[in-house]
């Protein structure tokens, strides 16, 4: 020790001194020269290493540690500026311990009086139970801030006045800020305007205030973009030691895919209900045009399938074509907007809305229908878009005059572009079908807001128009029911007239034989009756006075066999006798009969013959009894004096006879029952004259037509078959 | 004088016809029923027989059918109440198809026209 002087000899000798205070203390003391040989060392220092006295030839390193060189913390060895204080923390494991120490050590520089460095001496402490601590907190620290580095969510610390101080890789994922451009700038920047004005941010801060916290909190934020995006918050107020708060840290979940979940099924649910309502209002209507009608309002209308326009094409099984049927939609902007308008203002429920739509679009939809009906294209033209998508089945998405699919199929049909006759070139064709039956397509666009028909909508116009294809399927078998029905009850009817005419006639053939019996009863009689009173008049001189008696008796018993002859004509009717006959003749021959009466009535005859053969097949006797009760009538119609006029005209197939009255004419409702047997507006007529004339001229294949006025006279118009040179009286057996 | 045989059941009309007919001038022989009728055909050999048809007994059609086995050169004009008859076929062996009437025109018209006078 003697070659040192000065200040490190001077120091060994206080530190020798002092190693009696020290002793006490478990610090270890201890002096190095600059070559870090041992110069001094302390008790304690001495017993934890197990050293005897210290030599000049032992160095530090080699006497504690056991290394061939100084350690590397050495601020001496590292040549650092070595005339401060140093401090440095030692890791080391201690002769005969397993676990580390760590060791506090001062390192003083000691320098001569001419203030070069001799040594140093070292002040060290075990720090161990310190340090091991802090190496805790230190992980500790580094596993959070990994865990907030590498978290998904977003994780903020925000000062007392709501700037951001610490921002995170999750929360610059859901923002788009980095950590740069947000850190220092206020929280506030993250919330929408409509929010803030709602008070949103006021209520989050008293909420802490009062609670110290907030949990699960759903609301909006503004992304860097401008886009609005859902999160879910949690904050809690951050404090210091002397529990005053320091700020508050906010986790930040990005659930906007969550929400847009959730909204998506809200869509869908109400997207359902649209259609369920649709149904309804489809399956209670059933006639085919206000089905389709709906169908295409719940296309276009704004609460319905929103398309601005819808056509309907229809297979034509007459025409073998696909066909423009119906459409719908505004014709120009302009009416677009004043619809939706009027919709928005006051359309509530579906059914409202169609009928709303209706009111609105009344005679504007006929641009649109213009539009549609010039549509036909053949069923065998299968290349056509149309054509495939209904024989087919499948939909297409025809987007600026291009098919979305990958098919080879045209828009075109003689040299006319579909989307041109659309007058749009973007547009969703979907077929309407059914299990049985292809019935057409339909069209839609959005011709007038532009808007990309989005595949959300291609599905529910798929779900729609099944729906849709259902309710016109229903509706064209409805009306083939209902028409089939009509046809049933119109047979019905007619079987039920036919039956009742089948029981009057029933009750006619029985009435009719119990007149024809009666009838045959009663001639013979009449026989001798009229036979006798004709014998006892022309035995009479013409002044025997008893002679108008027997007239009398005559006429009356020549009534009664003429009304005998018109109840046999209808009670037992027999087919004519097919021989010729001129009319002229049977003419004459009832004229004949009647010039008595006509002359006592003073009923002047007009006779226009413009006929030279009227010759026809049939049977004398009838037709006689027919003309006998035309002229009869005539003449019992007419109360006074009066003319009628009897006229025959020849054609090559028909001989025409009118016989024409200036009588008091028949009513209207009478007209009607003429021909009906036992009818009669005449005291003492039996009702059966026309009715054996109708009879016997529609035995003979002719036509009668009888008009009236009243006060003014009868028309009777026949016509009979004319039979060309056939001479008369040739008979047919 | 020509021989007129009437087949008639009803008694006021033989009586009727007895007289027309005598009247005008011909020989009138009655029958009140078919039997009579063919008996009297036989006896007396009429030139002309007006039959009725529906009567008691035999009927007139039964007379004619015996009348066209026996005397088919006998001339026959069916004299009846009833039209329909005229379809039955031996209608058509008659000569004429009269329906009575009290006007007995048509009738003498068809007699005079079988039996001229000269």
């Amino acid at each position: 020790m003697g070659k040192y002087h000065s200040n490190i000899s001077s120091l060994v000798e206080i530190l020798n001194s002092l190693n009696n205070f020290l002793k006490d203390y478990s610090i270890y003391v201890y002096l190095i020269d600059t070559n870090y040989h041992l110069i001094w060392f302390n008790n304690h220092t001495r017993d934890k290493f197990h050293l005897s006295e210290p030599s000049a030839d032992t160095t530090c390193f080699k006497t504690f540690w056991g290394y061939s060189e100084p350690c590397k913390e050495c601020p001496h060895f590292n040549q650092e500026d070595t005339s401060c204080i140093h401090r440095m923390v030692l890791r080391r494991k201690f002769p005969g311990d397993d676990s580390y120490t760590f060791l506090e050590l001062i390192s003083l520089p000691v320098l001569d009086s001419s203030a070069n460095l001799e040594g140093f001496l070292k002040i060290g402490l075990d720090v161990t139970s310190i340090e091991k601590k802090q190496m805790e907190l230190r992980e500790k620290e580094k596993l959070l801030i990994s865990i907030i580095k590498t978290s998904s969510d977003g994780i903020v610390l925000l000062d007392n006045d709501e700037r951001i101080i610490s921002w995170n890789r999750g929360a610059q994922e859901i923002f788009g800020y980095s950590a740069e451009e947000i850190i220092g700038k206020s929280v506030i920047s993250l919330i929408p305007k409509e929010l803030m004005e709602l008070g949103e941010h006021y209520y989050i801060r008293k909420q802490l205030l009062e609670k110290g916290f907030i949990r699960n909190y759903e609301t909006q934020r503004l992304h860097k973009n401008g886009q609005m995006i859902h999160v879910d918050l949690i904050s809690s107020v951050l404090r210091d030691e002397q529990n005053q708060p320091m700020g508050r840290s906010v986790m930040v979940k990005d659930v906007s895919a969550r929400k847009e979940l959730e909204l998506e099924l809200r869509r869908t649910i109400q997207e359902l209900s649209k259609l369920n309502e649709l149904n309804e209002i489809l399956y209670a209507t059933t006639t085919l045009e206000e089905i389709l009608r709906i169908i295409l309002i719940a296309v276009t209308a704004g609460e319905g399938l929103k398309f601005n326009r819808a056509f309907m094409l229809l297979k034509s099984e007459i025409r073998n074509s696909l066909q423009g049927y119906v459409a719908m939609g505004p014709a120009d902007e302009n009416e677009a907007q004043r619809i939706w308008t009027s919709l928005k203002t006051r359309g509530r429920s579906l059914k409202e809305i169609v009928n709303e739509y209706q009111l609105n679009l009344s005679g504007s939809d006929k641009v649109i229908n213009d539009l549609v009906h010039a549509i036909e294209i053949p069923l065998d033209f299968k290349n056509h878009i149309l054509i495939d998508a209904m024989e087919n089945r499948v939909s297409y998405h025809v987007v600026q005059k291009q098919i979305k699919s990958d098919v080879n199929l045209t828009l075109e049909y003689e040299g006319q572009n579909l989307a041109d006759l659309l007058d749009y070139h973007t547009f969703l064709v979907v077929p309407l079908f059914t299990k049985n039956d292809k019935l057409g397509v339909l069209i839609t666009d959005n011709k007038f807001t532009g808007r990309d028909i989005t595949h959300d909508d291609v599905e529910t116009l798929k779900i729609f128009s099944s729906q849709a294809s259902l309710a016109i399927e229903n509706a064209i078998l409805y009306e083939r029911l209902e028409d089939r029905i009509a046809e049933l009850q119109r047979a019905y009817q007619k079987l039920e007239t036919n039956a009742d005419r089948l029981l009057r006639a029933e009750r006619l053939a029985a009435i009719g034989k119990v007149a024809a019996s009666v009838a045959h009863e009663i001639r013979n009689p009449l026989v001798s009756i009229g036979g006798f009173a004709r014998l006892m008049d022309k035995k009479m001189t013409d002044n025997d006075e008893l002679k108008k008696y027997t007239s009398i008796i005559i006429n009356q018993v020549d009534h009664l066999e003429s009304i005998l002859n018109n109840i046999l004509g209808i009670a037992s009717p027999r087919p004519p006798e097919q021989v010729s006959v001129n009319i002229h003749d049977v003419i004459y021959h009832v004229l004949t009969m009647m010039d008595e009466v006509l002359h006592k009535k003073n009923i002047e005859l007009d006779l226009q013959i413009n006929c030279r053969q009227p010759q026809i097949t049939g049977d004398e006797k009838q037709l006689f009894q027919a003309i006998m009760n035309i002229i009869k009538n005539a003449v019992e119609a007419i109360p006074g004096k009066g003319t009628i006029t009897i006229r025959t005209e020849c054609s090559k197939q028909f001989v025409d006879i009118e016989v024409r009255d200036s009588g008091h004419g028949i009513a209207r409702e009478a007209l009607r029952k003429i021909y009906d047997p036992f009818f009669t507006t005449k005291s003492g007529g039996t009702g059966l004259g026309l009715a054996v004339v109708h009879q016997i001229i529609k035995d003979h294949k002719g036509y009668i037509e009888i008009s009236s006025e009243l006060d003014r006279g009868t028309n009777v118009k026949i016509r009979l078959l004319r039979s060309i040179k056939k001479k008369k009286n040739q008979l047919v057996h | 004088m020509k021989k007129i045989l009437v087949v008639e059941d009803e008694e006021s009309q033989r009586i009727l016809y007895q007289q027309e007919f005598t009247e005008m001038g011909y020989d009138v022989a009655l029958a009140s029923d078919g039997e009579e009728a063919l008996r009297m055909a036989q006896q007396n050999r009429p030139d002309l027989v007006i039959l009725d048809i529906r009567m008691p007994g035999l009927s007139g059609f039964d007379v004619l059918r015996d009348l066209l086995n026996d005397e088919p050169r006998i001339p026959v004009i069916i004299n009846t109440a009833y039209t329909h008859y005229k379809e039955h076929f031996m209608s058509w062996a008659a000569d004429e198809y009269i329906v009575k009437s009290s006007d007995l025109t048509e009738l003498k018209k068809a007699v005079r026209k079988i039996l001229p006078q000269k």
